[in-house]
């Protein structure tokens, strides 16, 4: 994983003795455990790599799934149909368009038009646990994997040491067990928290912290894509933060309600989500 | 004129929880999809208990001691500025300050080589100074309060408006004041634009009243020349700015200021003396005279300033040049290097130079012959040809987020630089050069 990925145990006293040695060494343990965890996950479904399961499907395979693998993309095909379409983990030729980069050209609409044939979740099929993409789709994890692997540690964790308090946070992405105040940052000034509050057993994930975006004719068009249409959404907030019961639901709302362009703020309230719009 | 030139700001929403029943809501629907995926979670799954906490008051106070040579004016100035964000971009500003003012001030008059008795302002005493000493008198002591408020709240996603309003008073000034600016930011909010205006009310009532411009100062306990009890000045400002991010290391700010004031300018408590053409010594009859200034004044200043940010400290740098109508022009460069010794502790050094051309009607002295051709005169040392140099030093420790105390002191020297001064007279001191003690303890927290 790129970002930095912390993790922290809060233990009751500090010191020498047998006993606290013994628990420092569980806690090791624990942590070893987690961190295992989280290379396994991200080898599994990051598909910078070559030769692993995400690799195969993408290159076109018949593949056998396992029973995490499909329970993921069950998970993906809930949260697609949860968000009407919006989220969708197969939106990766839309991604090629649109990477603002050097020398990035407002692309025609003839160009969008082509590749959305082989974008959308209700094209792909699975049964009895194997999966082919049909040709030219692929799928990209990265929007559900860093925070499942979060919970993934949680539940670790949370196992390994039922008696202690811990932060995980895996770049933006956090769960916490036991009550903790955190500092929401500013994404443009970091460094510069705008509230502090307080949480306990929750998770958290921010949407959105790139700050690339392109300005046409007035409208601000973010990198954020809707995957029924091919462009981006207009007039998106920058970033998106929700506090949820998981890490993995609380980065599914962030990028529902950052998907909603300018009315994210409107669908945070409609929705009770515990949310910060930073515009 | 306090005006705010906000640097990039970002606008926060915070949701507000409306209740409202939903046949199986996305919050459901997300819960039982997680569910499977992660299993029974041993985690107690429980909506988030938030207590967010209120954003706090943001509060500096500072202590300022200031203490100028040869017993002349001391002040002790307890400040309190206040803080509090109400949303990302709506914040609340207070400041109140207490001054103090004690010892005395030049009045204008020329030192001699004998001694010289002056009629105190209120018609009723006198005071005598020594020879060769620079005449000074202590009625401008005083207290004075005063309270500033200002709010900055969004217009749109990239201006921001902000006004405010001032409130001073002393035993025989008070000052009434309102302003108003907005900024707005474009250019990829890399650019602030900036204008502001500003109105204020002024009323003095100087203890034995205005004295009628350009009389002789006459005996104490005979009627004095006055030609009212109270006076009035109006002030408008006008500003426009821009700040520039130039890189995320380096920040730029253009200001232009126009400001004009009308109504009584002058200063009560000065006064010019009058000397005999050819010997310079004190004129045998009015002696002393009122000054006279003009009724109106037309300032305008450009400043530019550079904060960069390099190796984890921060230089700023800035020049002002300033010119009105009374033919003062000036020139300001500040320079100040704050260097983080490490995340508790900074110093913060810092240099000023400061000179000003004198007035058209400033002279240190009147000859019996000028006096009927004039229209305008004082010898106020403000407004005379000095130059001022300030150097100091500023210690902060911080104790933790948002908590710092902080040590400042500073000197500051002025020397008038006045030409051809007649031989008769150059025993004495005619521009009163100063030099000044400064002293400020500071202490920053959140309430």
């Amino acid at each position: 994983m790129k970002s930095p990925c912390t993790i922290d145990v809060r233990t009751e006293k500090t010191g020498e003795t047998t006993e606290q040695e013994q628990a420092n060494h569980l806690i090791k343990q624990a942590l070893d455990k987690v961190r295992r965890e989280a290379l396994r996950l991200e080898e599994k479904f990051s598909r910078f790599r070559t030769g692993n399961l995400v690799h195969h499907i993408n290159q076109g395979a018949s593949v056998q799934l396992d029973t995490e693998f499909e329970q993921l993309l069950n998970y993906a095909k809930d949260c697609h149909s949860i968000s009407n379409g919006l989220f969708d983990i197969t939106s990766g030729p839309l991604k090629k368009i649109w990477s603002f980069h050097e020398g990035f050209h407002f692309p025609d609409d003839r160009t969008i038009q082509k590749a959305l044939p082989f974008v959308g979740f209700d094209k792909i099929h699975w049964s009895q646990s194997t999966l082919q993409l049909p040709k030219g789709m692929e799928l990209d994890f990265g929007g559900l994997v860093k925070e499942y692997a979060v919970d993934r540690c949680a539940l670790i964790l949370s196992e390994k040491l039922p008696t202690l308090d811990f932060l995980i946070h895996f770049g933006g992405d956090l769960f916490m067990k036991g009550s903790h105040t955190i500092g929401i940052e500013n994404p443009k000034k970091l460094n510069d928290a705008i509230a502090s509050i307080q949480l306990s057993n929750a998770g958290i994930a921010t949407s959105g912290t790139s700050r690339q975006y392109i300005e046409k004719e007035g409208v601000r068009y973010s990198h954020i894509l809707n995957p029924r249409t091919g462009y981006p959404i207009e007039n998106a907030p920058l970033s998106v933060t929700v506090v949820a019961p998981t890490c993995i639901e609380a980065g599914f709302s962030a990028t529902l309600a950052i998907l909603q362009g300018e009315n994210a703020q409107a669908f945070c309230q409609e929705h009770e989500l515990t949310a910060w719009c930073f515009t | 004129m306090q005006l705010e030139n906000p640097s990039l700001r970002m606008q926060l929403e915070e949701t507000s929880a409306t209740k409202r029943p939903k046949e199986t809501s996305l919050k459901q629907k997300l819960r039982a999809a997680t569910h499977l995926l992660l299993g029974a979670t041993v985690i107690p799954a429980i909506t988030p208990a938030i207590a967010i906490a209120e954003e706090p008051w943001h509060i500096d106070s500072a202590l300022l001691i200031y203490s100028e040579s040869d017993q002349r004016v001391q002040a002790f100035e307890p400040t309190l500025f206040l803080k509090k964000k109400y949303a990302e971009r709506e914040t609340l500003q207070v400041k109140l300050v207490l001054d103090s003012l004690t010892g005395a001030t030049p009045t204008g008059a020329l030192p001699q080589n004998t001694s010289q008795v002056f009629t105190r302002p209120s018609g009723d005493g006198s005071y005598t100074i020594a020879p060769q000493e620079t005449p000074i008198d202590d009625t401008f002591k005083d207290t004075r309060a005063e309270i500033n408020v200002g709010y900055t709240k969004p217009w749109s996603r990239l201006t921001l408006l902000n006004y405010g309003a001032h409130l001073s008073r002393e035993y025989d000034f008070d000052s009434l004041g309102a302003n108003f600016g907005i900024a707005r930011d474009i250019n990829q909010r890399n650019t602030t634009l900036n204008v502001g205006i500003g109105l204020e009310m002024d009323q003095f009532r100087p203890e034995g009243g205005i004295p009628i411009p350009f009389s002789a100062m006459q005996l104490a306990g005979t009627p004095q020349p006055r030609e009212s009890d109270s006076d009035t000045k109006n002030v408008i400002d006008f500003l426009a700015g821009i700040t520039q991010v130039i890189n995320p290391h380096w920040l730029m700010q253009i200001n232009y200021s126009l400001s004009r004031s009308s109504g009584y300018l002058a200063d009560p408590f000065k006064y010019l003396s009058v000397l005999e053409d050819n010997s310079y010594l004190l004129a045998a009859s009015d002696s002393y005279r009122f000054e006279a200034r003009p009724d109106t004044r037309t300032k305008q200043s450009l400043f530019v300033e550079h904060k960069i940010h390099t190796y984890g400290d921060t230089v700023t740098a800035s020049y002002r040049y300033f010119w009105d109508d009374w033919g003062i022009d000036s020139h300001t460069l500040d320079l100040r290097y704050r260097w983080n010794i490490n995340s508790k502790n900074y110093v913060e050094p810092h240099v000023r130079f400061y000179n000003q051309s004198q007035a058209e009607f400033y002279h240190p002295y009147l000859l019996t012959s000028h006096v009927a051709g004039l229209e305008q005169a004082s010898a106020d040392y403000r407004l005379a040809q000095f130059d001022g140099l300030t150097f100091g030093i500023k210690w902060g420790h911080v104790i933790h987020a948002e908590t710092e105390w902080n040590v400042r002191i500073e000197q500051y020297q002025q020397k008038g630089q006045l030409n051809d001064i007649p031989a008769p007279l150059q025993n004495l001191e005619i521009f009163p050069d100063m030099s000044a003690m400064i002293l400020q303890f500071g202490y920053s927290f959140v309430w």
